[in-house]
């Protein structure tokens, strides 16, 4: 409960500072892991790591941070990285630091740590969770299939969580299908998984040293599309005018799932269709794509024109695209709502004449990564920017001048945030700005209407009595 | 934290009221257009007229300033009335 409500409000992760120490880092050897449990679920398109920890403080003074190994190659996929005490409801703070180890095996690894408020005590056993999203998704294994066939993903795993600590106890759990293959043979017996209803283990595993390694591939059925948005462009304009928050995105997806062996087939596919009801595949027949609640005027269109095959349903628009998006193929279009401002919008107690709005990071298809995603908040013309938060780390983040219907002064202050590999649990975040705008500012669009109409007819007045008579 | 200060003030606060409701614009852009159609029509009507130019000049002046605020007041609330939001 925790975390599915209150995520947004940690200090999740901080940017990685792209500069990678080209020394050999390791942590200080200040812990040992008790008991570390991982749990790694596939049942979405991306992957969440569940980390149990049960850590003891060993060393002879008061320690503040905790190392979590991270393959290099992961950490720009890393979406989310958080922590919590098991016993208390609070957070604690995460980054994510330069810094790379190579193993035996030449796996390198980078750290995440948990950094704790108070240092914790020598002899002192914390009790933690920890939660990685990751915007990876297993690759489809096969890479080609047969519009009939079940789709399979590879995922790559390890058997032990490569801590740099000692472990007493360890176990690594793949969950979320209904049923795993392990690809890669183990080289003991003691390293093999055990498949258990919908999940796969590793272990447990009893005194493990720092950075031990064993890679594995195991694969699993998905019988679902793998919906990956290559682009978001998300504007949110606010209007006290009209008093309403209009939105509009612009989607570039594509299905990363297996590609069709035999080329696609329009009798085939209906044949299918009829046959299975619509259900199944790892095609995108149907997009759910959520909106905001109490929205209005809904439409879709894509580069030929207005999608009418639109439908919908509460607060959710289901989209039928032109064709049905298989393995490999991409498919583009935009979509556009309205709500009116009290949705979003709330006055300030702080400052006169300021206004504070929160609006959604991202709404859209559930069950979705997003690789680069560009949010932009445009607020009303003469509008000034006070402060700005966001839920989560950014790439960049701009503030621009748009020009729209009737600016004749400076235009709108957008505020662009851009971010990359989002996963769609991330969107009930709110982007939070705060703004000025007093009377004075909302009434001037109207008089620079005002002065252009004043002008053109007193230029009209002096040419109604200017006199061109030769006598 | 800065994002938590900025996200509890949203929260203590109450929501925003419109300026002039949507549903009631439409109304007051039409006579808005009306007003201003009349006022304008009135200025050129003035500037057409065989009065002396001081007089002409000021009862124009005053009847394009009246009618300019009301077009500029109705194009707001006529646009968006028919979903154009300014």
């Amino acid at each position: 409960m925790l975390f599915t409500r209150f995520w947004f409000l940690t200090a999740i992760v901080t940017l990685i500072k792209f500069v990678v120490s080209e020394d050999d880092f390791i942590p200080p050897n200040s812990w040992e892991n008790k008991e570390f449990k991982k749990t790694i679920e596939v049942s979405n398109s991306f992957t969440t790591e569940n980390l149990e920890l049960t850590i003891i403080n060993i060393d002879s003074e008061p320690v503040t941070q905790y190392f979590l190994p991270i393959p290099t190659e992961l950490l720009p996929k890393i979406s989310m990285f958080t922590a919590a005490y098991m016993s208390e409801e609070s957070f604690i703070q995460c980054m994510l630091v330069p810094g790379v180890h190579t193993l035996a095996d030449g796996t390198q690894v980078s750290y995440g740590v948990i950094q704790f408020e108070a240092p914790v005590a020598p002899g002192e056993e914390i009790a933690l969770l920890a939660k990685i999203h990751l915007a990876v998704t297993g690759t489809p294994f096969p890479e080609e299939i047969g519009m009939d066939d079940t789709q399979s993903l590879a995922l790559e795993v390890n058997r032990y969580p490569i801590s740099p600590y000692l472990s007493k106890t360890v176990s690594v759990d793949v969950a979320g299908a209904e049923d795993f293959i392990e690809l890669t043979p183990a080289q003991s017996d003691d390293e093999a998984g055990i498949l258990l209803t919908g999940q796969f283990k590793y272990g447990p595993f009893h005194n493990v040293p720092p950075f031990t390694s064993s890679w594995a591939k195991v694969s699993y059925p998905v019988d679902y599309p793998l919906i990956t948005v290559t682009d978001l462009k998300r504007d949110i304009w606010i209007s006290h005018w009209g008093h309403t928050a209009e939105f509009q995105e612009y989607y570039e997806i594509k299905n990363q799932g297996a590609k069709l062996k035999n080329g696609f087939s329009r009798v085939e596919f209906m044949k299918r269709v009829q046959r299975t009801e619509g259900k199944g595949g790892n095609f995108i027949g149907v997009l759910g794509l959520a909106m905001t609640e109490n929205s209005t005027d809904p439409y879709v269109t894509d580069k030929v024109g207005k999608v009418s095959s639109v439908m919908r349903e509460e607060d959710k628009l289901l989209l039928k695209p032109r064709f049905p998006v298989f393995g490999g193929w991409a498919y583009n279009f935009t979509v556009g709502w309205t709500n009116t401002l009290e949705d979003f919008l709330h006055t300030s107690n702080t400052e006169q004449d300021a206004f504070v709005i929160a609006l959604p990071v991202l709404n859209g298809p559930p069950d979705t990564i997003y690789r680069n995603a560009e949010v932009s908040v445009i607020l009303p013309e003469g509008a000034e920017v006070i402060d700005v938060g966001s839920p989560l780390p950014f790439a960049n983040a701009t503030v621009t001048r748009e020009y729209s219907y009737f600016d004749l002064a400076d235009g709108h202050a957008k505020l662009t945030f851009y971010y990359s590999n989002l996963i769609s649990e991330l969107g009930s975040g709110e982007l939070v700005v705060k703004y000025k705008l007093n009377a004075n500012s909302l009434y001037q669009k109207a008089l620079y209407i005002s002065y252009y109409v004043f002008g053109a007819l007193m230029t009209v007045f002096v040419l109604i009595n200017l006199n061109l008579n030769i006598k | 934290m800065a994002y938590e200060n900025l996200y509890n003030e949203y929260n203590n606060n109450p929501e925003i009221e419109a300026f002039i409701p949507l549903a009631q614009q439409p109304r007051f852009g039409i006579i808005a257009t009306i007003l201003s159609l009349l006022f304008i029509s009135g200025a050129l009507m003035t500037a057409y007229s065989k009065k002396s130019i001081v007089p002409k000049f000021l009862i124009y002046t005053f009847l394009s300033a009246i009618g300019s605020i009301l077009f500029a007041i109705a194009a707001i609330f006529v646009s968006d009335s028919v979903g154009v939001y300014v």
